[in-house]
């Protein structure tokens, strides 16, 4: 039977090439996804190595919210003093110590913007007095010995275009000002510490102005000869006592990557999804593939079973044919996975996060894409493949066309409309209960199977309501309308896989159309400022420059709004802390419940949608976890959280205890007199802020559009990665209407022998093909439209209006029938260019 | 025949061949498949060609009816040299001034019948002219079956149907490739009734090939083709007289 399934399989290559195809681009994702992975892991590992360096043990001192080492708000490291590195020096079991300062430390580029905005982090720290023990190495010039020298890391340097003796643009405390930088670095043989600005300054501006009121943030001590890291580690432990964390480079380097390992697998699951939808998608590809391959070869199948090949041995090799091609491609879709995975860095390069590391290709990552393939390919194949070998052999004998016994109709459509009424059912549950997005997400997954399930019965009557057009074609549209009709379920199974692709694009833009929509809305409602300062690092706006807004003539208040996570109950909230007049001055909130005075006295304001979830209304006391410790906070009232973009308010002064700790204030909101000239005085406010590029200054529209921008990044990255499912679908049509024309060809050489022109012939393929492209797009839009509309209704987004984007969703459509014209080029040309007679004769 | 005849715009002529040859394959495997064929068709002639398996008949229709090109000689319908055609211009020659009956798999499954038989005229965006339809209709007795779809019609009905496609454009020439080789005999003889009617009342032009004697016989003369040469010429053919010259010809 292996001889058999070989033979099958060059028989019909050129038809398993798109199969193949398919295969390629879904395992690629996969192994795309791993590697990316897998890169990202060993890349940062060999960073958080080389930066531990040299040393044995690492010193820092104790958290005292440890706890909470994963709020994103919360960036002050704890510190101690300078001598604690004299201590550990006097240690016999120490060779050598060194102290280290790390701070915010930015570095403006000459365009006036910070390097790298808004995403990595723009680090400082002190030159070494044990250069030794330095992790990173001089590549050029010197170490910084003065307060006006600096030395930057090598990636920035080229990146920015500076060398030796530039003069550029720093941020750490103040104003910018121009240091020179005397000397470039890297960490061994990376010249950049995964896309972060990095600034050595000398020791002394180091410990002066990195925030840390002349104090270390870390020391690194290297054991003397004949000392083990217990032993050395013991020694230091008993030397500092309480409130220091001594740990060994291993353990350093192990909580650095597992802090870092979220990060890591946020992309490798976004990229899995993306894996699962081209899998899906091409699934209906193979699907497709095998019935029409198997078609044409139902009377050689009829031969083998009356010469006495079992249904068993046929489906067999039938399975063998499919597990081969789903192998191949498998194994090229782990090199396809390269390619994706090296694209994708140099995408975020592009965006400005660079990530460390060469590409790692685990032997795991090769096998699970060939497993994959295999198992997809064949699963595809199985209700094909039982199709076709349950031909009696008695119809090898007969003279008429064979055709496959067709499959169970009635199962098919039943369960069809059983989950379609089902997917409905959880889509009104969603709309009309508060359900969520769980039941959302089972009814979307069980429309897609209904509608994919019914979508035979669908064709036919899409296929007339698209045919107005095509008629206008003349007989080639009628003929183009008539063929992809002519088989419901193989032009179903084409277009369910550009289905899936439009369905995504419409809801993703649905989604994202009526999140900025909202978020317009509240900006335009709720948001009483003038102006917002906001900061371009994760630095935040530093104290002089609101204070440098302040003094602005005309400027009547600067509320400063910082960021902070706070626990309450299981959920992970992140709240406003801001002072309670200052916020009722910028921020009209809509209350529904409580007052915001009770703020001033240590209450809590919540987001209607939080306080549901916790069950929560004005005047109730809830546990709460923050910065420094557990406690009970009253809620003093809950409002529309529509738009805003935290989840609750606290007073400055309840946060962090009276008096209020510092927090990041990530915005700042402005207010002017409104009896002044708002545009004069936003032109004064912006001249006021030149000296911190760090920070942006944007009117309410500007505001709106740079969080527009954001999204439509995002959506942009989104979309992008879909086209990659419409490509599938589009190689689906390409070979659907490839196999068409084969099966056709007799056909279409009678229709040239009684006078179709050329032309009409391509053009009779090409608007089959963008017939089924439209049935696809068609059924996308059915199920998409309906999702996202109901998907923006689920409470917990604050979403608080639903816009269908149509023009987006029509470029969509277009895009789509672009797509089918395309896919019919080849199909069209080949049918085109047969020769009469062959065509004629042919069997 | 009048093999001497050569005028090109002779309205009584539907088409005339001049030394045609086709010639398959190269060198060694080199097959003369029509093989320097002289002849006429006067238009309202019914033509039956005969021949052994491989005589060329095929070919020779073929490259008749603007479907293949000869490898050398002259074909011309109508006054028309084929040789001068583009593709596109030999399609619409087809399309408009010639008709075909293929012995098998006439008609475009996703057409009904009637859409089948308006073929040709909706591919040149005309439309048919309902005298002639009505005419064609009637006399091939297709009325009540213009509704169905290939599949639901008998073979003798499709053939019938693709006779009618063959006849709508009124074409100048009519070619039947067999076209009564997969019939029972009742359908075969009903078919070539109505080829003779075609000829008789509606003044079609017809050139079948057939292997069939009785068939032969219902034409106005037969040629009779071997080794790709018109061999042997016959005028009001019988199916003794037919007989007798296959007979004659094999020995
Ligand atoms: N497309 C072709 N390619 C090669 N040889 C051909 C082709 N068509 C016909 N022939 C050759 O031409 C000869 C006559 O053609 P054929 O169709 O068999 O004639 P007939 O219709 O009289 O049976 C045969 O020897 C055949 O092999
Ligand atoms: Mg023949």
């Amino acid at each position: 039977m292996w001889t058999l399934t070989w033979k099958g399989l060059l028989a019909a290559k050129a038809r398993f090439v798109m199969t193949a195809l398919a295969v390629i681009i879904g395992t690629g994702f996969v192994a795309g996804a791993l590697t990316f992975g897998d890169t990202l892991e060993e890349g940062f590992e060999n960073l958080f190595i080389s930066i531990v360096g040299t040393a044995d043990a690492v010193v820092r001192a104790e958290d005292p919210d440890d706890t909470r080492a994963d709020d994103p708000f919360d960036t002050a490291v704890p510190t101690f003093p300078t001598e604690v590195v004299d201590r550990l020096v006097a240690l016999d079991e120490v060779a050598v110590a060194e102290g280290e300062v790390e701070g915010v430390a930015i570095l403006i580029g000459d365009d006036g913007e910070p390097t790298g905005q808004f995403g990595p982090p723009t680090i400082g720290y002190n030159a070494y007095i044990n250069q030794e023990l330095d992790p990173a190495e001089l590549r050029t010039g010197r170490w910084p010995e003065t307060a006006d020298e600096i030395a930057i890391d090598a990636g920035t340097a080229s990146a920015q275009g500076w060398g030796v003796g530039d003069r550029v643009g720093l941020v750490l405390d103040g104003p910018v000002e121009r240091p020179e930088v005397v000397g470039t670095f890297g960490l061994g043989d990376l010249d950049n510490l995964a896309g972060a600005s990095v600034v050595v300054l000398d020791r002394a501006t180091a410990l002066a102005r990195l925030g840390t009121d002349g104090e270390l943030t870390a020391a690194y001590a290297v054991a003397a000869a004949g000392v083990d890291e217990a032993q050395l580690i013991a020694a230091i432990e008993t030397e500092l006592g309480e409130g220091f964390t001594v740990q060994t480079a291993a353990e350093v380097v192990a909580e650095q990557q597992e802090a870092f390992g979220p990060i890591i697998e946020v992309f490798s699951i976004a990229l899995l999804v993306f894996a699962v939808i081209a899998l899906l998608v091409g699934s209906f590809l193979i699907f497709n593939t095998f019935t029409i391959v198997l078609a044409g070869r139902l009377r050689e199948l009829a031969l083998l079973r009356a010469v006495g090949a079992s249904r068993g041995q046929l489906f067999g090799s039938v399975l063998g044919e499919a597990a081969l091609v789903g192998a191949v491609g498998g194994a090229l879709g782990a090199a396809f996975g390269l390619l994706v995975a090296r694209g994708l860095q140099v995408i975020l390069g592009t965006i400005g996060i660079e990530l460390p590391g060469d590409l790692v290709v685990l032997p795991r990552t090769i096998g699970v894409a060939i497993a994959v393939g295999v198992v997809i390919t064949v699963l595809a194949a199985i209700v094909p493949a039982r199709r076709a070998v349950a031909i009696p052999p008695v119809a090898a004998l007969t003279e008429v066309a064979v055709a496959a016994p067709a499959g169970r109709g009635l199962v098919r459509t039943v369960l069809g409309a059983v989950l379609l009424t089902g997917g409905v059912a959880a889509l009104a549950t969603t709309l009309l209960t508060d359900a969520g997005a769980v039941t959302l997400g089972v009814g979307a997954v069980a429309l897609f199977l209904g509608v994919a399930a019914l979508s035979a019965l669908i064709v036919r009557p899409l296929a007339r309501l698209l045919g107005g057009p095509s008629a206008a074609l003349g007989i080639s549209g009628e003929l183009a309308r008539a063929n992809a009709t002519r088989n419901p379920r193989r032009t179903a199974a084409t277009a369910s896989a550009l289905m899936i692709g439009l369905a995504l694009v419409s809801f993703v833009s649905i989604f994202a159309a009526s999140l900025q929509g909202s978020v317009r809305d509240t900006i335009e409602g709720s948001f009483l400022s003038d102006a917002i300062v906001q900061s371009g690092t994760l630095a935040g706006v530093p104290d002089p420059a609101l204070d440098a807004v302040a003094a602005v003539d005309d400027v009547e208040v600067v509320a400063a709004a910082a960021a902070g996570q706070v626990e309450l109950g299981d959920r992970t909230v992140t709240v406003g802390v801001m002072d309670l007049d200052q916020l009722r001055a910028v921020l009209d909130l809509d209350i529904t419940d409580g007052s915001l005075d009770g703020l001033a006295t240590g209450g809590i304001a919540l987001t209607e949608s939080i306080a549901d979830d916790l069950d929560l209304v004005a005047g109730d006391e809830v546990a709460a976890t923050m910065p420094d410790g557990e406690t009970t906070l009253p809620v003093a009232a809950v409002f529309d959280g529509g738009g805003i973009d935290v989840g609750a308010f606290l007073d400055t002064r309840t946060w962090g205890g009276p008096g209020g700790s510092a927090s990041t204030v990530f915005n700042a909101y402005v207010l002017f007199d409104a009896e002044a000239d708002a545009s004069r005085v936003f032109a004064a406010v912006e001249e006021a802020l030149v000296a911190y590029p760090q920070v942006r200054v944007l009117d309410q529209a500007g505001f709106a559009d740079a969080i527009a921008s954001q999204l439509d990044q995002f959506v942009g990255v989104v979309l992008a990665l879909l086209a990659l499912s419409v490509l599938v679908a589009l190689l689906g049509i390409v070979n659907t209407l490839a196999l068409s024309v084969v099966e056709r060809t007799r056909e279409i050489g009678l229709l040239r022998a009684v006078g179709m022109t050329r032309p009409q012939v391509r053009r009779m393929v090409r608007t089959e093909a963008i017939s089924v492209a439209l049935i696809g797009a068609a059924l996308g839009l059915l199920l998409g439209v309906p999702l996202g509309a109901v998907f923006v209704r689920i409470e917990q987004f604050n979403i608080t209006q639903l816009v269908l984007p149509w023009a987006q969703i029509a470029i969509g459509v277009v895009l789509a029938a672009l797509a089918g014209l395309l896919a019919g080029v080849l199909p069209a040309r080949r049918a085109a260019n047969l020769d009469v007679l062959e065509a004629l004769h042919s069997e | 025949m009048s093999a001497s005849s050569a005028g090109t715009d002779d309205p009584s002529l539907a088409a005339e061949t001049v030394e045609l040859t086709k010639v398959y394959g190269e060198a060694q495997a080199e097959v003369r498949a029509v093989d320097g064929v002289t002849l006429t068709v006067p238009t309202g002639s019914y033509t039956a060609v005969m021949g052994p398996s491989g005589s060329g008949k095929s070919p020779l229709l073929h490259c008749l009816a603007g479907l293949d090109r000869p490898t050398s000689g002259t074909v011309r319908i109508g006054g028309t040299d084929l040789a001068a055609l583009k593709d596109k211009q030999l399609t619409e020659l087809r399309r408009e001034r010639v008709g075909f009956v293929f012995q098998a798999f006439n008609l475009v499954p996703t057409l009904t019948a009637r859409e089948n038989i308006v073929l040709p005229l909706r591919l040149g965006r005309r439309a048919p002219d309902p005298d002639w339809f009505d005419a064609v209709i009637t006399s091939l007795a297709l009325g009540d079956r213009l509704a169905h779809k290939p599949a639901e019609l008998s073979g003798g009905q499709q053939q019938r149907v693709a006779v009618a496609r063959a006849l709508v454009t009124r074409p100048q020439l009519v070619f039947g490739d067999e076209p009564t080789g997969n019939l029972d005999r009742t359908s075969g003889q009903e078919l070539l009734a109505l080829l003779r009617r075609s000829v008789d009342e509606l003044g079609q032009t017809i050139v079948m090939v057939t292997h069939d004697p009785i068939a032969a016989a219902t034409a106005d003369r037969v040629w009779f083709l071997a080794d790709g040469r018109v061999v042997d010429e016959l005028a009001g053919p019988t199916v003794d007289g037919v007989l007798d010259r296959i007979r004659a010809l094999e020995s």
